[in-house]
């Protein structure tokens, strides 16, 4: 498996071994050598040109960079501490009853009596103490989370009044910043527009020509 | 909370009681507001235009709107 059978393994082991009878320090542990052995073993297998460039800093300084390359290929000591939005984490969420982890997190000396004698028979706690268990697991209960809030008072709120704060903005436009409407839209206008419409009979079966008493010349009652 | 027991809730069949009462629902929804529309819209739109055109002359109708001068090319006599 670490290729110690074939002619590239045979050289790398023997270089190994060489390094071992190098060192005259006796406080180099067993697990050294064997940490030394199966890095250069990994190395061979995975990163080939690594190997080469450690086997030519290897006689200046090998005990520094077996050290380093030690420690990344077993991660011992060069574990990067996991963050914690990427744990499970807990959730108050209808479609979700059990969440992953329970809701508190670090308990208190009582807390941890109470988990304790959780393990014992359930009918020995009391009522107080089977809520403390809900309350450690969960954070709120069903009919909290349900409960509605008066947020759409808020909100309704804000949109008229944003509303009305336009509708100021508009009148100011109006009075301020427009010109004059077009002619067309006076009285006079529009009354010859609405006689002309009449007479050309415009929707008279359900429209404006039907409101119309074409014999008494006046509007429908 | 009281030593008393709460009602066991409902546990089963939740998703076909909501599916019975919304099936029903837009079922009578749609009928109604079709109902509506029928009666309410275009039941009056075909009457007036029967009215209409129950006692229609086109030519007394042509006469009016000539004499009031709408015409370019059917003057007034």
């Amino acid at each position: 498996m670490f290729g110690f059978s074939s002619k590239k393994g045979q050289k790398i082991s023997s270089l190994a071994f060489l390094f071992y009878r190098q060192v005259e320090n006796s406080v180099i542990s067993l697990l050294y050598v064997q940490c030394l052995h199966l890095t250069l073993a990994y190395l061979l297998l995975f990163c080939p040109d690594r190997m080469l460039a450690s086997r030519a800093f290897s006689l200046v300084g090998k005990r520094a960079i077996s050290t380093s390359i030690c420690v990344r290929a077993h991660g011992h000591a060069g574990v990067v501490k996991a963050e914690d939005f990427s744990l499970p984490a807990y959730v108050d969420r209808r479609d979700v009853p059990l969440p992953e982890v329970a809701f508190v997190r670090d308990l208190s000396a009582q807390q941890k009596a109470l988990k304790e004698k959780e393990k014992a028979s359930w009918t020995a706690l009391s009522v107080d103490e089977k809520v403390e268990l809900y309350r450690i697991k969960f954070n709120e209960s069903y009919a909290e989370m349900n409960k509605g809030t008066n947020e759409w008072k808020t909100v309704l709120g804000g949109v008229l009044f944003f509303l009305g704060l336009t509708g100021l903005i508009l009148i100011w436009q109006k009075h301020y910043m427009y010109g004059p409407i077009p002619h067309t839209f006076s009285d006079e206008w529009l009354s010859a527009q609405t006689k002309r419409m009449l007479d050309m009979r415009i929707n008279p079966v359900e429209g404006i020509s039907a409101q119309w008493d074409f014999d008494k010349n006046e509007w429908k009652k | 909370m009281s030593s008393a027991l709460l009602p066991k809730p409902q546990m089963r069949r939740l998703l076909a009681r909501r599916m019975k009462f919304h099936l029903f629902g837009a079922f009578f929804v749609s009928v109604g507001c079709a109902a509506l529309y029928k009666f309410g819209i275009a039941e009056p739109r075909k009457r007036a235009y029967a009215e209409f055109y129950k006692n229609y002359d086109p030519m007394k109708d042509f006469e009016a709107m000539r004499a009031a001068g709408v015409f370019e090319s059917a003057p007034p006599k």
